[in-house]
């Protein structure tokens, strides 16, 4: 029997050194770089998770810059994704401030059906904890977004959180996989939603 | 290194060969050779059993190359080199077959091995492609083992494919592994086609043939890949194989002769220019291009492709009696009539062989002692349209595979009083005349003699007669099977394009006309006063503008008109006199596009007054085309290899690779028309080829802002290869209108996508210095002080306070009224762009002038001039506005002129008050005051009551804004 495959796109945002690409290179790669420059642009990777039921999910992931004079850019890369990983770092009481006013932005401007995740990484470094995990979960709570913490450095909690968004994702109308061709390949995205959404001036894009 | 490995070397890692077999065309092949056989390996074809194991889906599926050896044969270095010539993937009706058939001859060549141990018998295998279309083929080979295990592999691998738990599998999904490959075959068979690729998608820049996509929405990658490397390949290729280029001289000259027969010496027109390098300076060779007629030069940008490089490259002329001065002609001429036969047969009949004749045999006369030495080469005539060209007989063996084609676009769309005929000719340098040349690459050039349709008002049918003809315009070639099958060219293009050439001319009675009122046009000619007469006038010339908005004869080039309309004249007499019934126009002219294998300087561009017999007057263009010299065969190695570096860049997925060396771009203090250049360096830091592309941050929105210019835009980087990329800061009065109203410190970010990978952000800064130039008088008015003291651009005094006049413009004029006035050529002649820069860094600082008013050096008045224009110029919208140009040319004398100064907006009307106050000072002192008057109202008339050009759909007089002025400064 075929499997069932769908494809996401899934956007990371979050303040500069909270570890956003570490948590995408141990997902994509299983593997970490105490020493990673900052990330000035966005990445483009691609990761599979197969559910229980054999069901397979690929993630098209978008690893954003998080330096504060970038942040005009993010709307380019958060828009028409399926779901957001907001990372914050568990050892920087403000990378949560940071996280809280990217999950308002998302709230207002993203596709409202976007499914969020709050993601308190750097566990491994429990003993400089800034982030209370009760704050962060009552916070979660109210929002309704999933929570999780993660260690990229030990792999604790990573693919965790990307199977849980898995299961959360409404797997309806399954996509056929569509060859190389992988960045043109946006099945999992509504794309009547984004013609409609921009309107009239559609036309001139093409 | 065994053949197995030899095939490896140029798969994917993911590609296994199977079985690589080594055979022979077979003789009773449909696959006959053309090239004549030197050696066997020219015969020898391999057959290879690939196989490609997806782990996704844990299914194998496999397919046959077909691959020929190829070798460069200088020097014994030179190492083999397999080209894939055809893929089957092994499915369906895929099939292979076999026979043994019996050798006839024995090869008994020295070095061959010894007859009898040579096998009497030998097997031929044909491959059947799973698609019916695809003939088979067949190879012969000796080698039964090998023959054995590759037909067991095959077997295997179909068999594979065929089981039946394989047949839900997505037929998307199957053989995508191949798709690098075939797609490689597709993009060499057009690289190395002997059919140029179309002008028009060549001269298109690549970044704008790419998909569309923006951050954050990668567009097709996979095809923009493709085009960004068959285009690295392309430059790459002619670049590294150019050996020098051969430099052929063209005449081309285009009249429409009204029905007549020659009844006058034709050798005023067809002689030439008398002196020829005399006009050289204006005439830029078409690599380093750049549009005069813009009011604003940009800064020459770097360019790509091989003939722009000034490397050491020889360059070679035709075979010419040096010795002979009479041996001087161009050596091909080019000559496009129009009317030729008005009589009514001839709609009927598309040819008038006497008509033709009479004019040959003229033209030939009008050559002078230079006859002689002429043959007619070629010659199309449809109707009235009659294109034919003479070569200089030496280099006549030059020209091969002489083409025609014929269009009519008159009535109906097909009667040919009106259309075109076009001539194709390929132009192949000797194999003898060159050492390490021993098949050199052809090129070819085009000519198309056009007749559109007539009448002031029909621009657009005009236009769409271009378009019209361009489409229908074609070519049929002859069918060569073998060629075809050989080469793995589509043998089902039985027609070859207008715009597949290397060069195209576009000459003719194009028709266009000139938009501006009829009394405009013969006053602006026969007037003394006007400065610049054709260049006003080309301003409203529709052909210009309908290449400028992109309407028509797009990317074309014309050179700068220096000459009269052409069109219309009463026939035989010899004078300047226009015919009353229709208004003067440029209506014969001769366009030009080129493509990138070829340097094209136009060395003259002229009208023949002399010749009177019609009502139009002939035009004449002078080109010295320098075409490339390249050897086929090595062309075509050196292809392959590029294709083979530039492998594996699909395998990218993912992989970040691309390194922005200098993410961040400081530009410092920037300056209104100061271009500065910093480089951005990138590096591939993979083991694989990266491709970019910048891509715009919004889907609506352009790459960088207009100040900024990026070069080149696209590019391929080889494993461990740094690239350089310039970003110019250039501030035109577009950009700096922009500009001079935002903040002082720049900031941008351009995104940089290395395709099927990341997108990188490079963010540019700089400081702006403010400048009093390409803004409003209005705001000039309301600053509180020179714009370069102003904290904020918005630092305006309040209502009550504005000024009168903008200060600019009062420092300006009251500098000039000391002394500037006896400068009888005050704004006629062109200043020194350093004095200007300095006056207008002064007017920007509010500094004193380095230059004391009433200064002996004439050079500094004519600066100041020169920088009131262009500060008038500069302006964002004119001093007087546009919407009340109308109600100013309604004023019939001096009070009604100054009535309507009240319609002025306050800030222009001390701004026009002061200028031509000014004006009526200096004409007051001259000699001739009425006279210099005229001119500086003719000068400032275009300034003063610009037009922007969106508007002039029905332009205002010229001659009446002149007059308005003169009400003031008379």
């Amino acid at each position: 029997m075929a499997n069932k495959q769908y494809q996401f796109k899934l956007v990371l945002l979050g303040e500069s050194a909270v570890g956003k690409s570490s948590l995408v290179l141990r997902f994509v790669k299983d593997q970490f770089d105490d020493y990673r420059e900052s990330t000035i642009g966005a990445a483009f990777l691609t990761q599979t998770v197969t559910l229980e039921d054999q069901t397979t999910v690929k993630f098209e992931i978008w690893d954003t810059a998080g330096q504060e004079r970038y942040k005009s850019l993010a709307p380019m890369y958060y828009r028409n994704a399926n779901c957001a990983v907001v990372v914050y770092d568990i050892t920087q009481a403000s990378s949560l401030d940071k996280a809280r006013t990217w999950i308002r932005e998302l709230q207002r401007q993203a596709d409202p059906s976007i499914i969020i995740a709050l993601c308190g990484n750097k566990v491994d470094l429990a003993a400089r904890r800034q982030v209370l995990q009760e704050e962060a979960k009552k916070y979660a709570e109210e929002e309704g977004l999933m929570w999780m913490e993660t260690s990229a450095k030990t792999g604790e909690g990573v693919t965790e959180v990307f199977t849980a968004i898995a299961k959360k994702l409404p797997l309806t109308a399954p996509p056929p996989r569509s060859g190389r061709n992988v960045a043109g390949a946006r099945t999992g995205v509504d794309l009547n939603k984004q013609a409609s959404g921009q309107g009239q001036n559609e036309s001139c894009n093409c | 290194m065994s053949t197995e490995d030899l095939v490896a070397s140029f798969l994917s890692p993911s590609e296994q060969v199977k079985v690589a077999l080594e055979t022979q065309i077979s003789s009773d092949n449909n696959e006959a050779e053309v090239i004549n056989v030197l050696s066997d390996e020219k015969e020898t074809r391999i057959l290879a059993v690939i196989s490609h194991f997806d782990e996704w889906s844990m299914t194998e599926e496999g397919c046959v190359f077909v691959c020929s050896y190829k070798h460069l044969n200088n020097g014994p270095g030179s190492s083999k080199d397999l080209h894939i010539q055809r893929a089957y993937p092994i499915f369906g009706r895929f099939a292979i077959s076999m026979a043994q058939n019996r050798r006839m001859t024995l090869d008994v060549r020295t070095g061959a091995v010894q007859p009898a141990a040579q096998p009497r018998t030998g097997f031929s295998v044909t491959i059947h492609d799973p698609s019916i279309r695809v003939p088979a083929h067949t190879y012969c080979t000796d080698d039964v083992k090998k023959l054995q295990q590759f037909v067991q592999e095959c077997k295997r691998l179909k068999e594979l494919f065929e089981a039946p738990e394989k047949t839900e599998k997505q037929l998307s999904t199957q053989f995508v592994w191949m798709a690098p490959y075939v797609n490689e075959l597709a993009s060499l068979s057009d690289l190395l086609s002997d059919i140029p690729p179309d002008l028009r998608i060549v001269n298109e820049p690549l970044i704008d043939r790419l998909s569309h996509c923006n951050a954050g929405l990668p567009g097709d990658d996979i095809a923009d890949l493709r085009l960004i490397r068959d285009f690295w390949i392309r430059t790459k290729g002619q670049e590294l194989c150019l050996k020098g280029s051969y430099r052929l001289s063209v005449r081309i000259g285009t009249f429409n002769v009204n029905g007549k027969l020659p009844s006058q010496d034709l050798s005023t027109w067809i002689g030439g220019p008398a002196s020829l390098p005399a006009v050289q300076g204006d005439f830029p060779s078409l690599g380093i291009y750049t549009d005069e007629t813009q009011s604003t030069k940009a800064p020459d940008l770097k360019h790509l492709g091989p003939m722009n490089s000034s490397g050491p490259c020889p360059s070679f002329t035709l075979p010419r009696d040096e010795s002979d001065v009479a041996d001087s002609g161009p050596d091909l001429l080019v000559l496009g009539f129009q009317e030729l036969d008005h009589s009514a047969e001839a709609y009927i009949y598309t040819t008038n062989a006497a008509k033709e004749d009479a004019w040959c045999h003229a033209v030939i006369a009008g050559l002078g002692e230079l006859g002689p030495r002429y043959d007619k080469l070629i010659s199309r005539q449809l109707v009235g349209m009659f294109l034919v060209i003479f070569v200089r007989k030496p280099v006549a063996p030059y020209f091969t595979d002489v083409k025609t084609g014929a269009v009519g676009a008159g009535l109906m769309g097909v009667m040919g009083n009106k259309g075109a005929t076009a001539v194709r000719l390929t132009f192949t340098p000797k194999q003898d005349d060159r050492e390490g040349v021993n098949t050199p690459k052809s090129t070819v050039l085009t000519f198309v003699n056009a007749h559109l349709a007539a009448f002031d008002e029909m621009v657009d049918r005009r236009n769409v007669d271009f378009h019209d003809l361009s489409k229908r315009l074609i070519f049929e070639t002859r069918v060569e099977q073998e060629e075809e099958i050989e080469e793995g060219i589509d043998a089902s293009i039985p027609w070859i394009g207008l715009f597949n050439t290397d060069a195209l001319f576009w000459l003719g009675d194009l028709n266009y006309r000139i938009d501006l009122p009829d009394i405009d046009i013969r006053e602006i000619l026969s007037s003394k006063i006007w400065e610049n007469k054709d260049g006003i006038m080309q301003e409203h010339d529709q052909l210009i503008k309908s290449r400028r908005t992109g309407k028509a004869f797009t990317n074309f080039h014309e050179a700068q008109i220096r000459f009269p309309p052409t069109y219309r004249f009463t026939p035989g007499i010899l004078t300047d006199g226009y015919n009353s019934k229709r208004k003067p126009a440029w209506t014969d002219r001769i366009l030009l596009l080129a493509g990138p294998t070829v340097k094209i300087r136009q060395l003259s561009y002229s009208n023949h007054p002399k010749i009177t017999m019609s009502d139009h007057r002939p035009v004449l263009a002078d080109f010295e085309i320098n075409v490339g010299l390249w050897d086929i065969e090595e062309h075509e190695i050196l292809m392959h290899k590029l294709m083979r570096e530039s492998r594996h860049m699909e395998e990218a997925v993912g992989r970040s690779m691309l390194k922005v060396l200098t993410p961040t771009v400081d530009f410092g203090k920037v300056h209104y028309m100061r271009p500065a250049i910093r480089t951005v360096k990138l590096q591939n830091t993979g083991k694989v080829p990266t491709t970019y592309r910048f891509v715009p941050i919004h889907g609506e929105t352009s790459i960088h802002p207009s100040w900024l210019r990026i070069e080149p835009m696209t590019g391929i980087l080889l494993p461990d290869d740094i690239a350089e990329i310039a970003f110019t800061f250039f501030a035109d009065n577009v950009a700096a209108r922009t500009l001079n109203l935002s903040e002082r410190a720049l900031k941008a970010t351009v995104i940089l996508h290395s395709l099927l990978g990341k997108d990188h952000f490079i963010s540019i800064t700089g400081e702006y210095q403010y400048t009093c130039f390409a803004t409003s008088l209005e705001r000039l008015t309301r600053l509180s002080g020179p714009v370069r003291t102003l904290n904020s651009p918005l630092e305006y005094l309040p209502d009550h306070r504005a000024k009168n006049a903008p200060r600019e413009v009062m420092r300006l004029v009251n500098w000039m009224m000391a002394g500037s006035a006896r400068v009888e050529n005050l704004f006629f002649t062109p200043a020194e762009d350093v004095y200007i820069h300095s006056i207008r860094e002064c007017l920007d600082t509010g500094d004193e002038f380095p230059y004391p008013p009433g200064s002996e050096d004439d050079r500094i008045h004519l600066a100041f001039g020169a920088t009131l224009l262009q500060f008038l110029e500069s302006l964002s919208s004119p001093v007087v506005p546009v919407f009340i140009h109308e109600r100013c040319l309604q004023a019939t004398d001096r009070d009604e002129a100054f009535e309507s100064l009240d319609a002025f907006p306050s800030s222009s009307v001390n701004a026009w008050i002061s200028i031509t106050a000014f004006l009526h000072y200096i004409c007051r002192s001259s000699q001739d005051p009425v006279l210099r008057a005229k001119r500086l109202a003719s000068v400032f008339a275009p300034v003063l009551m610009r037009e922007e050009r969106a508007h002039v759909l029905n332009p205002i007089s010229l001659l009446g804004k002149q007059r308005f002025i003169l009400y003031f400064i008379d």
